[in-house]
């Protein structure tokens, strides 16, 4: 009987432990919908994004009650898009904070592939800006958004 | 009464400029101009000696760039980002910025209170203009205030998630999840997928789940 009780109490830590992950990036996923939003619109509004997703209906129950990981995948995805449109704010870390969103990239498709369409979609845009636009004057001057428009 | 000679600059030179972040500094260096003489004029009528009159117009000039910067940074707060247009970097704002302090100093005018303050505020080092998001100087009280909203937004999200954190879920996927846990329990990530009886995911995510192992073996040995 104790023996049962033990494995019953083990498993249900199992199933907590397994379910963290994703609750623990649903959170992080916030704080980078606030900062991206922040950049671009008032407090206000990237309050009202952060709250839409920490307390959306629909991204509580995928992580905490079905149990599935989107969070932790979107959520490499998101700091990739963080990491670029902060790459042109200090020109000294513009090449290291590319190469950071592009590893976040990767490690989000090998979490789950669902981002895979970003890295399409990110080759094409590369490929059809001239490389003029992209010499003339330097990095400094390129517009953020790099990892995908 | 003797005239110290004024540096002339032409805002619209036909030589060429070197960098936008040199055309900017010109420009605001023009503006800063009327920071100048108004130094210099003060400390002429007040009969100060040529160096100390140099060094007000230098001191002028300085702050009265320091206060364009600010007021630029101050222009966009909602990007959080250095404002000021073509400036290549931290390190040639902060020079300017610099050399405006090595100036009040020399220019000796730290007796007075009222002016130095104006000064201490409009030779604020630049990272205080980054840092300081909003630009202006209520900035780092408004950023702690509204921190709060996120914060108390990221607990009430905790707190349901929390809540519904022991429920079953959805069988297939949190069993699969808790069998690749318990697989990495006793097996290393890179022999994974010849130890798992199943696995319809790619390895980047059983790398997460090795930690999760992890803390689970650490768990079962403290019960």
């Amino acid at each position: 009987m104790h023996l049962i009780s033990l494995n019953d109490s083990s498993y249900f830590a199992l199933r907590i432990l397994v379910k963290l992950p994703a609750l623990a990036m649903d959170l992080v996923d916030a704080v980078l919908i606030y900062a991206l939003v922040k950049r671009y619109a008032s407090e206000a509004v990237a309050l009202g994004a952060a709250a839409l997703f920490a307390l959306n209906p629909a991204t509580i129950y995928v992580s905490a009650y079905w149990g599935q990981v989107d969070s932790v995948s979107w959520g490499f995805v998101l700091l990739a898009l963080w990491l670029s449109v902060r790459s042109s704010d200090e020109p000294a870390k513009l090449t290291a904070r590319l190469v950071w969103a592009w590893l976040a990239i990767a490690f989000s498709i090998l979490i789950k592939p669902q981002a895979r369409w970003l890295r399409s979609c990110c080759w094409r845009s590369r490929s059809r800006r001239s490389m003029r636009s992209y010499g003339r004057s330097g990095c400094a001057r390129r517009r953020s958004g790099s990892v995908c428009r | 009464m003797r005239c110290v000679p004024v540096k002339r600059k032409r805002l619209r030179s036909s030589a060429p400029v070197r960098s936008e972040a040199d055309a900017y500094l010109a420009m605001i260096g023009g503006k800063a101009a009327l920071f100048a003489v108004a130094c210099e004029l003060g400390a002429l009528v007040a009969g100060a000696t040529p160096e100390r009159t140099r060094a007000y117009a230098r001191l002028g000039r300085t702050s009265g760039m320091a206060f364009q910067m600010e007021n630029h940074v101050q222009s966009d707060p909602q990007s959080r980002t250095w404002a000021l247009p073509g400036i290549a970097s931290l390190a040639t704002a902060r020079a300017y910025l610099a050399d405006g302090d090595a100036a009040a100093s020399a220019a000796g005018i730290d007796a007075s209170g009222r002016v130095r303050a104006f000064f201490a505020r409009a030779i604020r080092p630049p990272h205080e203009y980054v840092l300081s998001t909003g630009g202006c100087s209520g900035a780092a009280h408004r950023r702690a205030f509204v921190a709060w909203p996120l914060i108390a937004i990221l607990f009430a999200g905790l707190v349901v998630r929390i809540l519904l954190l022991p429920s079953l879920g959805f069988h297939n996927d949190v069993s699969a999840f808790e069998a690749w846990t318990l697989t990495l329990k006793d097996n290393p990530p890179w022999q994974f997928y010849a130890k798992t009886s199943f696995a319809d995911y790619p390895p980047g995510y059983f790398i997460v789940l090795w930690g999760i192992a992890g803390i689970y073996s650490t768990l079962a040995h403290c019960t």
